[in-house]
């Protein structure tokens, strides 16, 4: 394997094959995966359910031990476990002690790094701020709602400040605003440097944050490469302009038939449900108690 | 005391058990080892790959063991400690407290024995409650984990298996010992209380001794202590005690039904003491019950017991009473002969451990021949001889009690007595079983003639004492075994002692919850818990199956047992001889040899029993024990941490 500080996770030929009690071939849930993701990148892993994307986080993580294939995550092996005091994983679903609070969980994750007392109270009360659980802070994960185990879970992951965080489907049961929150945090911890690995099946989710995305359908690796690159489509062009006159646009219309150009298009954007939403959501809460009037995003 | 089996002292149980232990883990690492092995060249398919990969494999598991974080441990025992908690694991001990409430309907406190009853029921009570709990929490915690997915995010952190492993057996340990701790003082407070009373006394209950006026005079005359009064105390919890009140008022009160009381008496009047006792207007004040738990602190002889035929010979063997299950000899005669006798013989004896004479406490049997008096009590003598010397000399007669441990002191002087020569036979070590005659030494005979006698002067030499007890009804039995009687040296404080009683219960506990949690490591809940249940009976009848491992049963293994019970054949004669037989002992054989291997592995519970054995019996339970016993459970708990350490390790969490 190549030791390539930049290169964050390497996967060769790696393959997982399910077997039943008696050995026998169950589902071959990935094939020959080659994989390599750098340093402060958000790649992600993409496709329907059952594609392979959870066996694929699972195997980098230890979870699962290949069938074969080779891996390297931090220069170390999937099976290391010192490899873990810089990850942080979200699972699927957030998978914690129900008779626990918010504080003790975060205080039983902290205690695992070895973590010293102050630091770690330190640190638990900021990532419960962060997150927005102070109020729920002392009640038992049992009265959580998928939403707030969503986020202690995330907060979980970022416990021992990782440099490579593996978020399972993070934007699964949230609600538009939680995604929105999801996928900022995302990009704030770009920002500090870290890598991301994120897999999903909420294309929209993957569009907005990903710098990389691979695309997996049943096990096997079909597209990889840049979000832009993947999505451009080098044969259309788009243009929008606001506070446009009638004049204006007559204009450019006939620019694009005098270039010999097709108009395919001409009219106002619609937006998409999930910037109405948001929208909504924002101007309810700068004037409580009025029914927010008309559509449109302000940007 | 109770035991066929001592337990072996540290140093005895170092090198014995400490060598078989050695070798089995050493054959569990080699087999180990060879097993993962193949496995890893299968795996691989290629050896130098395989070979690499083994060795990568046997490095990550010494790192898990040398690089093993005290913390993390910590911080997975306190997890489950606070799981059990939140699971309600407290309720355990309301349980316990609803039982002892009611239990005092049933329990018999007019019993002969009622601290024996009142201890087995708590101790018994405890066990189950501690051990079944035990097995729930440990067998299902793992399991649960994996189930509801919590063990990824544990997992995923830097967690080595040997933490998670360790950390569950430190979490359980700590929720069952202070649930235990619990139990073990309100079983005390329970006990105590229940069987505290007092005895009414009044003047009617007393029977002036009568002497003539010569007597009187004489007694005064002297100044000497003599008895006044002699009576019994009214009933309470079913029982009685005899008392005698002496010249200067004070009470010696008998004990019965294991307990005394002290007593004192006071006239209402201001007269002097002398005059209180029998009067009418005297007060007497029993005291609430004393020593209902008692720690004896038992010396026993050293081994072995001989028993003395009817021709004077020594053997090893006493006549047999037909008690198959304990190591009691008979020891009495058809004939008369006074030749018969049980020897103990006692070393260290020294002065200044015995300054108010040698207190000893034997529980005999009794076994009656129809030609005696059903009526009476067979009545038996106790002498001590000096081994040296051979000067012996009678120091007690008592009509014996069966199923009551009767105390006696062998006094310090014998006032104008005769003492006599006794002969030993020498024991011939290559035939125990039976004995050859030696020719007797010549002993001075002049030491026997009337005088004083002094107990330590006389009759013991180099510390050593012989204690020969005899039956001195003809055809009539005593029944006693190396165990059966020794020096009552002290007594060890109660409270204490009630815990260390405790320490039997706690070990077993240990072992449960090691065994629950390896098995979790790769059992699902229910099916952990099961397996678990089966080690657990396994462990309780471990001296029966390794009885049938090394064919020391009547009437053959599993197999040849079949055939009996088939064909009906009696226990005692042996399998016609056919290849079939010969087969079937075959097949008896090999299943014995299995046994032998997993009797290695199956932890002796039985051996927990002398605990709560000691404590019933009122006798201190020795520190060399609880570091024996301790030590052999770790010996369990070690192996069984790094088994579970190295399953976990290999196993797919996620699957």
């Amino acid at each position: 394997m190549v030791n390539n500080p930049d290169i964050v996770v390497e996967t060769k030929n790696l393959t997982k094959i399910y077997r039943d009690f008696w050995g026998r071939q169950k589902v071959r849930a990935l094939k020959a995966l080659d994989l390599q993701i750098q340093r402060g990148e958000i790649f992600g892993l993409l496709g329907p359910n059952g594609s392979g994307k959870t066996t694929t986080i699972k195997l980098l993580l230890g979870l699962l031990f290949p069938t074969s294939g080779e891996i390297s995550i931090l220069e170390k092996t999937a099976s290391d476990v010192e490899k873990n005091e810089k990850i942080g994983y979200l699972p699927e679903e957030s998978y914690l002690y129900r008779f626990l609070n918010a504080e003790e969980t975060l205080d039983f994750y902290g205690r695992l790094f070895k973590m010293s007392g102050p630091v770690r109270r330190q640190r638990v009360s900021q990532l419960i701020n962060m997150v927005g659980l102070d109020s729920a802070r002392k009640r038992q994960l049992r009265e959580y709602s998928k939403g707030m185990t969503r986020r202690i879970g995330l907060a979980q992951a970022l416990i021992n400040d990782p440099d490579l965080i593996l978020l399972d489907e993070p934007t699964s049961g949230l609600d538009p605003i939680g995604t929105k929150n999801m996928k900022d945090l995302i990009l704030e911890l770009k920002s500090q440097g870290k890598t991301v690995i994120m897999s999903s099946h909420l294309l929209a989710d993957v569009q907005d944050v990903c710098d990389r995305v691979g695309i997996l359908y049943q096990g096997e690796l079909k597209e990889l490469g840049r979000v832009g690159d993947l999505l451009k489509v080098s044969a259309q062009t788009e243009i929008r302009a606001e506070n446009l006159s009638e004049d204006a646009k007559k204009k450019i219309e006939q620019i694009i038939a005098d270039d010999g150009a097709t108009l395919t298009f001409s009219g106002h954007p619609t937006t998409t449900l999930e910037d109405l939403f948001l929208n909504i959501i924002a101007e309810s809460e700068a004037r409580p108690g009025r029914r927010v009037r008309g559509g449109g995003v302000k940007e | 005391m109770i035991f066929d089996k001592p337990v072996p002292t540290p140093a005895e149980f170092l090198t014995h058990n400490g060598l078989i232990w050695l070798l089995t883990i050493g054959v569990l690492i080699v087999a180990a080892t060879a097993v993962s092995f193949l496995t890893t060249l299968v795996r691989y398919g290629n050896f130098s790959k395989g070979y690499q990969a083994f060795i990568q494999g046997i490095g990550a598991v010494f790192e898990d063991f040398f690089f093993l974080s005290w913390k993390r441990v910590w911080a997975i025992a306190r997890l489950a400690v606070k799981e059990s908690l939140r699971r309600r694991v407290l309720f355990i001990f309301a349980v316990f407290l609803v039982i002892l409430m009611f239990a005092g309907w049933f329990l018999d406190r007019n019993a002969v024995d009622p601290t024996g009853i009142y201890l087995a029921f708590v101790l018994s009570m405890s066990t189950y409650l501690i051990l079944l709990l035990a097995l729930f929490l440990s067998a299902f915690s793992l399991p649960n984990d994996i189930k509801n997915k919590t063990i990824y995010t544990i997992v995923t952190k830097p967690v080595r298996s040997s933490e998670i492993v360790l950390g569950r057996i430190l979490g359980f340990a700590i929720v069952g010992t202070a649930l235990l701790c619990c139990m073990a003082v309100l079983s005390y407070f329970f006990v105590s209380f229940q069987l505290q009373h007092t005895h009414i006394l009044t003047e009617k209950d007393l029977v002036a001794q009568k002497y003539t006026p010569e007597e009187q005079t004489e007694f005064q005359n002297s100044g000497k202590l003599y008895v006044t009064h002699t009576g019994t105390t009214r009933v309470a919890n079913g029982h009685r005690h005899n008392l005698t009140v002496f010249s200067d008022g004070s009470i010696q009160i008998e004990s019965a039904n294991g307990h005394t009381h002290e007593a004192s008496a006071k006239s209402a009047d201001s007269n002097p003491a002398s005059d209180v006792a029998g009067s009418a207007r005297t007060r007497y004040a029993i005291s609430p019950s004393k020593d209902i738990l008692q720690a004896r602190v038992p010396r026993y002889a050293v081994s072995p017991m001989i028993f003395r035929d009817d021709q004077g010979i020594d053997r090893l063997k006493g006549i047999d009473t037909g008690h198959e299950w304990n190591a009691r000899g008979g020891i009495g005669s058809f004939t008369g002969s006074t030749n018969v006798a049980g020897i103990w013989t006692f070393e260290n004896i020294r002065p200044e451990r015995f300054p108010d004479g040698i207190p000893i406490e034997m529980k005999l049997g009794v076994y009656r021949t129809y030609k005696g008096d059903m009526e009476k009590r067979i009545r038996a003598s106790i002498s001590v001889r000096n081994p040296k010397t051979g000067l012996s000399i009678e120091a007690l007669i008592f009509p014996t009690d069966e199923f009551i441990t009767k105390s006696a002191l062998i006094p310090l002087e014998f006032h104008d007595v005769a003492a006599k020569i006794e002969q030993r036979n020498g024991i011939d070590e290559n035939n125990p079983a039976g004995a050859h005659l030696v020719t007797p030494e010549k002993k001075d005979e002049s030491l026997t003639l009337k005088r004083d006698f002094n107990l330590f002067e006389d009759f013991v030499a180099d510390g050593k004492v012989e204690i020969w007890l005899r039956c001195l009804d003809e055809q009539q039995f005593v029944e006693a075994s190396l165990y059966d009687l020794y020096l009552r040296e002290s007594d060890a404080p109660v409270v204490p002692n009630f815990f260390k009683g405790y320490f039997g219960i706690w070990m077993q506990m240990i072992l449960v919850i090691s065994f629950g949690v390896l098995l979790s490591t790769f059992l699902g809940g229910p099916v952990a818990m099961v397996s678990l249940f089966g080690v657990i009976i396994a462990g309780f009848s471990k001296s029966l199956l390794m009885d049938i491992a090394f064919g020391k049963n009547l009437g053959g293994g599993a197999f040849e047992s079949l055939i009996r019970m088939l064909t009906q054949s009696n226990l005692m004669v042996d399998m016609n001889k056919s290849w079939g037989t010969a087969f079937v002992i075959m097949l008896d054989k090999i299943s014995g040899g299995l046994l032998v291997v997993m009797g290695q592995i199956i932890p002796p519970f039985s051996d927990f029993a002398y605990y709560e054995q000691a404590l019933q019996k009122g006798f201190n339970v020795p520190l060399s024990w609880m570091f024996v016993h301790g030590l052999a459970t770790f010996g369990y708990v070690l192996p069984i941490f790094v088994v579970g350490y190295i399953i976990l390790k290999n196993r797919e969490v996620a699957k």
